[in-house]
């Protein structure tokens, strides 16, 4: 969400002047990158830190085909993956069950949402020794922790987005003698959608986070695992490349997001290019 | 205009209002003396294994032998010393950044992608790097923790100088206020409330880096250690006491920084009166 306010360029600070620039920002973005490399080797080239604790971008380069070509690569990516969407699709179905049980009755609101909303401040990150103690070293344990960290991102949004529909949209639905149901599900969920998504943006990041922190934890297999053993057997290069490789799920998971936002919220992005279309 | 039709409307929607308040007091209490029941009674009789989840009155007991054993407290004080500095720490630069990348659109617009990479990259992967690099000391465990806590501080002191509308930076201008005035008396007021949320958001972060290091890391201690130590030795109802006393300082350090926004952004009081 803030990424889109981020980037909007706002043009009353400009001079009428600076409108004319022909100079895009956008090259300096290019121009950021080889700065960024070249300062990188730099650092390793003078060896301000040894090799093994701070590997040059050519060695980090070089382990790509080494990491990507071991036989369980494959392997330790399918478990991690697995464990991601697992816990992803627990935790946000639990927040959304939640989120539509709490935002449909007063009475329950009123009794759960003091404690669940404690939950917020809570780093999840501590029950991890906990579920390894219940639950072993495999995937069903890190499945919870994903879901944990990230039902509290999609319960709070859908309950908030709830809230949202239109008064006199309500009013209408009712005059027209529609059942709570129907109000409900052609009414108020859509009306969420768009801040169900922000929640599901946010809790798909906590849940990549919780899996990771579960696998460094312990684990018999993933992608945090074997960057543990890289980095224990001070082969610093592939623990790179694994970071890469967060990076890249990371980047996924968002751009996955948003296409199914754009597909499933479509009227919304109709909105932002037709503001004509959108009513106050 | 207050008719004895509005009036009467007003005393029943309050009625409602009442009788839901004491609804959800019942309903709230029902459930909690069902789930205080239920985890005393389960383990009790053998249908959960007592030994991985001990009763309440296990982890009571257990929470008294943590707070009179006298060995946790350098262990709590160590948690929150480093929870605190990686805080100030990631917050400082945070703004720092902020501020100096986000006054201008001109650069926001050119850093925007890095931030986005920056933002998809689960920042706790660098945790095992960080303390390859920095040792078992708490030098990793707050250099874990800033560079998770600083970048909502960051990203919201930027989004929050883009706040004020084109028509308010007009406005600033044909008053002929110079760009430390405009930062001054309109950016910097607008974005001390989002400013502040990101500052929220970077003590709970700070928390999660300075455990995660704990309990990774096999030679520093920390209540995270306490946590991993107890549950690898199946002493559950200390793990669950550490865990309690977890969820405790948590709850307070966001409720402190709760009062402190209120406290500081005193005048979005009347904005937030109408939203909620």
């Amino acid at each position: 969400m803030s990424k889109a306010t981020l980037s909007t360029p706002k043009p009353a600070l400009e001079d009428p002047q600076k409108k004319k620039r022909k100079f895009s920002p956008y090259w300096i973005t290019a121009a950021l990158f080889p700065m960024i490399m070249f300062t990188w080797w730099g650092i390793t080239e003078i060896r301000v830190l040894h090799p093994i604790l701070l590997p040059g971008p050519g060695a980090v380069f070089g382990s790509y085909s080494k990491v990507f070509g071991s036989e369980t690569f494959g392997m330790h990516a399918t478990r991690t993956l697995t464990e991601i969407v697992g816990g992803f699709a627990l935790g946000a179905s639990i927040g959304f069950i939640l989120g539509l049980l709490l935002g449909s009755s007063n009475v329950l609101r009123a009794a759960y949402l003091p404690a669940l909303s404690a939950l917020e401040a809570v780093p999840t990150v501590i029950i991890a020794p906990l579920l390894i103690a219940w639950l072993g070293f495999g995937f069903e344990g890190k499945i919870v922790q994903a879901a944990f960290a990230c039902f509290y991102a999609v319960f709070i949004t859908t309950l908030s987005g709830l809230a949202l529909a239109n008064a006199n949209s309500v009013s209408l639905m009712q005059s027209l003698g529609s059942s709570k149901t129907q109000t409900l599900l052609k009414l108020r969920i859509p009306s969420a959608l768009p801040v169900i998504f922000g929640g599901l943006q946010l809790g798909a990041t906590t849940a990549i986070i919780g899996a990771i922190v579960s696998e460094f934890v312990g684990a018999d297999a993933g992608l945090g695992f074997l960057l543990l053993r890289y980095r224990s057997s001070y082969d610093t290069p592939a623990a790179w490349v694994l970071i890469t490789c967060f990076l890249a799920i990371g980047v996924a998971t968002y751009l996955i997001i948003s296409f199914a936002e754009k597909k499933i919220v479509f009227w919304r992005a109709a909105a932002i290019t037709r503001p004509d279309l959108e009513k106050k | 205009m207050s008719t004895g039709a509005d009036i009467r409307s007003r005393g029943k929607a309050l009625r409602k209002q009442a009788k839901t308040t004491k609804q959800s007091i019942l309903v709230g209490g029902i459930t909690l003396v069902v789930f205080l029941v239920l985890w005393e009674l389960l383990p009790t009789i053998g249908v959960l294994n007592r030994v991985l989840i001990p009763t309440v009155t296990d982890t009571i007991w257990g929470l008294g032998q943590l707070v009179s054993g006298g060995y946790w407290w350098e262990d709590l004080g160590s948690t929150l010393s480093s929870v605190v500095i990686a805080w100030t720490i990631g917050v400082t630069f945070g703004i720092t950044m902020g501020v100096t990348l986000g006054t201008s659109p001109f650069i926001r617009t050119a850093i925007t992608p890095y931030a986005i990479a920056l933002q998809a990259l689960p920042k706790i992967v660098l945790a095992p790097v960080l303390i390859g690099a920095l040792g078992f000391g708490s030098q990793s465990k707050i250099a874990i923790a800033v560079a998770i806590c600083f970048f909502p501080v960051w990203i919201n002191t930027m989004v929050g100088l883009a706040l004020p509308s084109a028509a308010e930076f007009t406005f600033m201008k044909s008053l002929n206020a110079n760009r430390v005035q405009v930062f001054r008396k309109l950016q910097l007021p607008s974005s001390v409330p989002i400013v502040l949320v990101g500052m929220k958001h970077a003590m709970l972060l700070s928390f999660t880096g300075v455990l995660v290091a704990e309990i990774l890391s096999s030679a520093s201690n920390g209540l995270g250690k306490l946590v991993k130590e107890f549950s690898l030795q199946l002493n559950m109802p200390l793990s669950l006491a550490v865990i309690t006393v977890v969820l405790t300082i948590a709850v307070s350090l966001v409720s402190i920084m709760d009062v402190l926004e209120r406290k500081v952004v005193f005048w979005s009081e009347s904005e937030r009166g109408k939203k909620s």
